[in-house]
């Protein structure tokens, strides 16, 4: 594994106007690496997600994304970018062919689509329009989007919102196997899913991010 | 770049000609205006060539101001615009693709309003059809290249001011757009008599053609330079 960090985040402050909404978040994150975010609403998290997705312009401070040529940015918020007239596996289609996927020889494309669905469940609505799919198949869909991807960083924001248990066991195998692929993943949320295996920070309003040491971090 | 606009393209034209989107409603606009100005000529009364051009264009214009505002509403229900500006490739690919749609479903409408102006406008198509029909493409060139960019505008312009809802957006590229396109209309009207005038010979148009010309060149060069910022949506 790669030691220099994906990314790296060097006093980073944003503000709308005169208003604060973080400043002096100093962060790495290296390849494989799982960083769960959490804070209080308004405390700026999917604001951070944002800038680091380049989304956001920062106000001020560092940001260095070290990826290699050609690598992906994955970024999952409370949007699924999916296209509700299309069929699910026409919304992968479309996305992996515009993001210059290359389906591995072993698998074809059509292979590698209908493995994305199975992964997520949801082989079963491959013809169904997107449209159709209720919330959290919905954001199953864009997970399955996202992985096709195959993204050097992943970015989710709150991906466990609207899944119910299953959904959200699966979610949390597909990160935890991204990240063993070498993906460096920032998730922001509120619950305690993900924890385990992952470095935890929270974002304090108006403040940087506090890091939990891994014996301090409450059960 | 091609393939990213093109495989863009594709989806879009899936989406609004495939499965009864913006098409029909561009369409029926289109055909509405060509009926209505057909009710001001008396019986067996013929509208002279200049004004059934110029009643073929305003339909055209009308019809590109709903397909581009449709093409770029269509990346704005539930993110997709974040999503195609992480995408590996140069902004303007998004350009590019939403240009090519509205190139190919402007050119889809204008089959129905062509021969809806003879119809309905009483013209014959006397003049020479090829030299026509490639000086209307031409012009289409003009028109996409330029749509593109301002629904784009249009759609952020409309973003920003948080209303976003069509009214907004075909205001806005509406009050944008027919200043601009005002010349490529003007050439694309005297032109559009090599259609319908009798013995009309393109020989007579090259000050037009090449204000067609030089049209397309400008929205297409402004459209290349600026559509990275135009659509850029970073606060």
């Amino acid at each position: 594994m790669d030691a220099l960090p994906l990314l790296r985040l060097g006093h980073v402050a944003k503000f709308y106007g005169s208003r604060p909404i973080f400043r002096n978040v100093t962060l790495e994150l290296k390849a494989g690496e799982i960083l769960h975010l959490s804070g209080p609403n308004g405390s700026g998290k999917s604001t951070l997600l944002r800038v680091i997705a380049g989304l956001s312009r920062p106000s001020a401070g560092e940001l260095e994304l070290r990826l290699k040529s050609g690598a992906r940015i994955g970024y999952l918020a409370h949007q699924t970018a999916l296209y509700p007239q299309l069929t699910a596996k026409e919304n992968l289609l479309f996305w992996s062919r515009f993001y210059k996927v290359q389906p591995s020889a072993k698998k074809g494309l059509e292979e590698s689509l209908n493995d994305a669905l199975r992964r997520v469940g949801l082989e079963k609505l491959a013809q169904a329009t997107s449209g159709t799919l209720s919330r959290g198949q919905a954001q199953r869909l864009s997970l399955a989007r996202l992985l096709l991807l195959e993204p050097a960083l992943l970015l989710l924001d709150e991906p466990d919102s609207g899944l119910d248990e299953k959904a959200r066991e699966l979610m949390e195998r597909e990160i935890a196997a991204a990240a063993e692929r070498g993906a460096g993943v920032i998730r922001v949320g509120h619950g305690r899913e993900g924890v385990a295996k992952a470095r935890r920070a929270e974002l304090r309003p108006g403040q940087g991010l506090y890091f939990y040491e891994p014996a301090a971090a409450p059960c | 770049m091609l393939k990213g606009a093109l495989i863009l393209c594709r989806k879009d034209l899936a989406l609004l000609a495939g499965r009864g989107g913006g098409l029909v409603q561009a369409l029926l606009l289109g055909l509405l205006l060509i009926f209505i100005f057909s009710l001001t000529r008396g019986p067996g009364e013929a509208v002279s060539p200049q004004a059934a051009a110029a009643i073929f264009w305003i339909s055209s214009l009308f019809c590109q101001v709903l397909l581009f505002t449709a093409l770029y509403a269509l990346e704005e229900s539930d993110g997709q615009r974040q999503a195609l500006l992480l995408a590996p490739l140069p902004g303007q690919s998004v350009w590019l693709g939403k240009a090519l749609a509205g190139l190919t479903l402007l050119g889809l409408a204008q089959l129905v309003f062509l021969p809806a102006s003879v119809i309905f406008l009483g013209q014959g198509m006397s003049g020479s059809i090829p030299g026509g029909l490639a000086l209307i493409l031409l012009t289409d060139l003009g028109l996409a290249a330029l749509g593109s960019m301002l629904g784009a505008l249009a759609q952020g312009g409309a973003n920003q001011a948080g209303r976003n809802g069509p009214a907004a957006r075909e205001s806005l590229f509406s009050i944008l757009a027919f200043p601009l396109l005002l010349p490529l209309l003007l050439a694309g009207i005297r032109t559009g008599a090599a259609l319908f005038a009798p013995a009309a010979g393109l020989e007579d148009y090259g000050d037009w053609v090449r204000l067609i010309l030089a049209c397309d060149a400008v929205f297409s060069g402004a459209g290349l330079l600026l559509f990275g910022f135009i659509y850029d949506s970073r606060e």
